[in-house]
């Protein structure tokens, strides 16, 4: 294994290590609540990493894949009965042709037109959610989705959800890791890097950016519909464009390519508004107010400043 | 010699600007092929047409028999053509071996999933991958900067990153868009050392270059361009003492030690 390997899986086990002492720690449902809902924000900031931090393209409208990925799995095992798992696996096929539809046009242009159709599309599913009031129970939101459950058994406690949500960080991550190293994982920072030059070594530029796109739909499809069978209710305004302003400044704060900083932005963030109840009112500003001020004074990211990465002057942030 | 890559009537218009008219040209494998002329002549820009990064009014080129103009950018490198940048196009925040590695896209195939899984095939062919970039970069003499990156790199290693990028992938054919524009005259004469190198391995070369020295010690043939017209072609021994060339380009011939 390469150094760079040995560094991630110690990490990486450390990781585990704290994960699985935890519990020991923290038995309040409460705070094993806030930890679970970190856990599923950083399965999608993990996904909009590899888009935004290597392949150097912003989706506003990852929210939306994770409302996607939350009321297809939440109405096909509420309303229809499917088996939930099959439900998250319908979910995130779905979501795949949605992202792809998408990214195909949007991303064959240059510059960075996604960002306009990933926000204009997460306003239109914002309102297709509370419109379509028949399917998705509208404003007041989807109720009554059934468990995901393991071997039989419910995954309904807080702990018992803990287990899985953090295991499917661990597997995102992985999963993660081993693409951002890889032949491809080169390819999409290539391309971000010099175009061009890219092209000229053989990386299929357009395809490339269209499927970082689509597996980072699918993280996000994915982190959704356990967020769904988790909670058993969810609303519309959990997915407006606000949180996808939130996912992107998850990803900012904890530092672009780099995805320990998308799971330390991810931890620091998601507790605070619940955290500091003063906030909560204003939270939109909150992460507006963080991104703005990360950008100017620390555009590498916590995770850049502390290994001292420097972002080169009037070089590209993104 | 058969032709590898072959041009024929070759336009391009920017604006007003007939940046190339009717331009032939050919170049065999192993060989190599230098195209002059002074700064306009449009020599970048027949580059840039068969490279696909500009789309030209007229003409065709053909590579190893088979239709290129129109192709996407990658397909070219898959075909076995790549080419290098007259103004730096490294990576500069990947490192100089993760910049060769990129230069083994077209000559490896994991895709996403395979990635994700880092299944069998891929481990064997990141391996095989890494042994190439660092066989490259000791041919470059550039071991010694390979975990560093390219952007920190000199000037000089930075053009011989280029190269070895492009020599990665086992091309058939490279696309030298100036290579020792701004080194000195030892680096010259190490990258003319080296690009004479690459032509022995049977690969064929078309070399764009202003350092009539080089093109004069290391071309197989000579092509002249002016005004984006083809104005003379030949070995260069006939090339300099063509005096089309030497009036109209090279001024009194005192690059060549001819004086007038």
């Amino acid at each position: 294994m390469s150094a760079q390997g040995k560094k991630f899986f110690g990490y990486l086990a450390a990781l585990a290590a704290v994960l699985a002492l935890l519990p020991l720690v923290v038995t309040n449902p409460y705070y094993l609540n806030v930890l679970n809902v970190v856990a599923l924000n950083v399965l999608v900031v993990t996904g909009l990493n590899l888009l935004i931090g290597y392949a150097g393209q912003i989706s506003l409208g990852h929210a939306a894949f994770f409302g996607l990925g939350a009321y297809i799995s939440g109405i096909l095992s509420g309303s229809y009965g499917w088996e939930p798992w099959t439900a998250l696996l319908a979910a995130a096929v779905v979501v795949a042709v949605v992202a792809l539809v998408i990214g195909l046009p949007t991303l064959r242009l240059e510059g960075n037109y996604l960002v306009m159709a990933t926000l204009g599309f997460n306003l239109i599913v914002s309102v297709l959610m509370v419109q379509l009031d028949d399917i998705t129970g509208g404003p007041s939101g989807y109720t009554g989705i059934p468990s995901l459950s393991f071997f039989g058994a419910p995954i309904a406690t807080d702990l018992s959800f803990y287990w899985l949500a953090w295991g499917a960080v661990l597997v995102g991550l992985i999963l993660a890791r081993n693409l951002v190293h890889s032949r491809v994982g080169r390819g999409l920072k290539a391309l971000h890097e010099a175009p061009l030059a890219a092209a000229a070594s053989g990386v299929p530029i357009e395809a490339y950016k269209v499927k970082v796109f689509v597996v980072s739909a699918v993280y996000a499809s994915v982190a959704g519909s356990l967020y769904a069978h988790y909670y058993g209710i969810i609303t519309p305004a959990t997915f407006d464009i606000f949180k996808s302003v939130e996912l992107v400044t998850m990803c900012i704060v904890g530092g672009m390519g780099s995805l320990w900083g998308g799971l330390f932005g991810a931890a620091l963030l998601t507790p605070m508004p619940q955290l500091l109840a003063v906030v909560e009112e204003y939270k939109d500003i909150f992460f507006g107010g963080i991104l703005l001020v990360l950008l100017i004074f620390l555009p590498q990211g916590l995770v850049g400043w502390l290994e001292g990465k420097r972002v080169r002057p009037g070089g590209r942030a993104f | 010699m058969s032709a590898l890559l072959s041009i024929k009537g070759l336009s391009v218009r920017f604006g007003g600007v007939q940046a190339l008219s009717a331009l032939d040209l050919e170049a065999p494998a192993g060989a190599i092929t230098a195209l002059i002329g002074p700064n306009g002549a449009g020599k970048t820009t027949a580059i840039n047409c068969v490279s696909g990064v500009v789309v030209p009014d007229a003409g065709r080129v053909s590579f190893d028999g088979q239709e290129v103009l129109g192709l996407a950018g990658h397909k070219l490198a898959c075909l076995g053509l790549t080419r290098t940048f007259q103004n730096l196009q490294v990576f500069g925040l990947m490192n100089a071996l993760e910049n060769v590695m990129v230069g083994m896209h077209a000559a490896s195939r994991g895709g996403f999933g395979a990635a994700m899984l880092r299944l069998p095939l891929l481990r064997r062919e990141e391996k095989a991958i890494r042994e190439r970039a660092e066989e490259m970069l000791s041919f470059f003499g550039l071991e010694k900067v390979a975990h560093q990156p390219a952007e920190e790199l000199a000037y000089g290693d930075q053009k011989r990153l280029e190269l070895a990028r492009a020599l990665a992938g086992r091309p058939r054919l490279m696309l030298l868009d100036e290579p020792v524009a701004g080194l000195n005259a030892a680096e010259t004469h190490e990258i003319g050392g080296l690009i004479v190198k690459i032509k022995e391995q049977g690969i064929g070369v078309v070399l764009v270059e202003h350092d009539m020295g080089l093109v004069m010690h290391v071309s197989d043939q000579v092509a002249v361009l002016s005004g984006g017209v083809l104005i003379a072609q030949g070995t260069p021994e006939e090339i300099q003492q063509d005096p089309e060339v030497l009036r109209t380009y090279l001024g009194g011939g005192e690059e060549f030690g001819l004086v007038a």
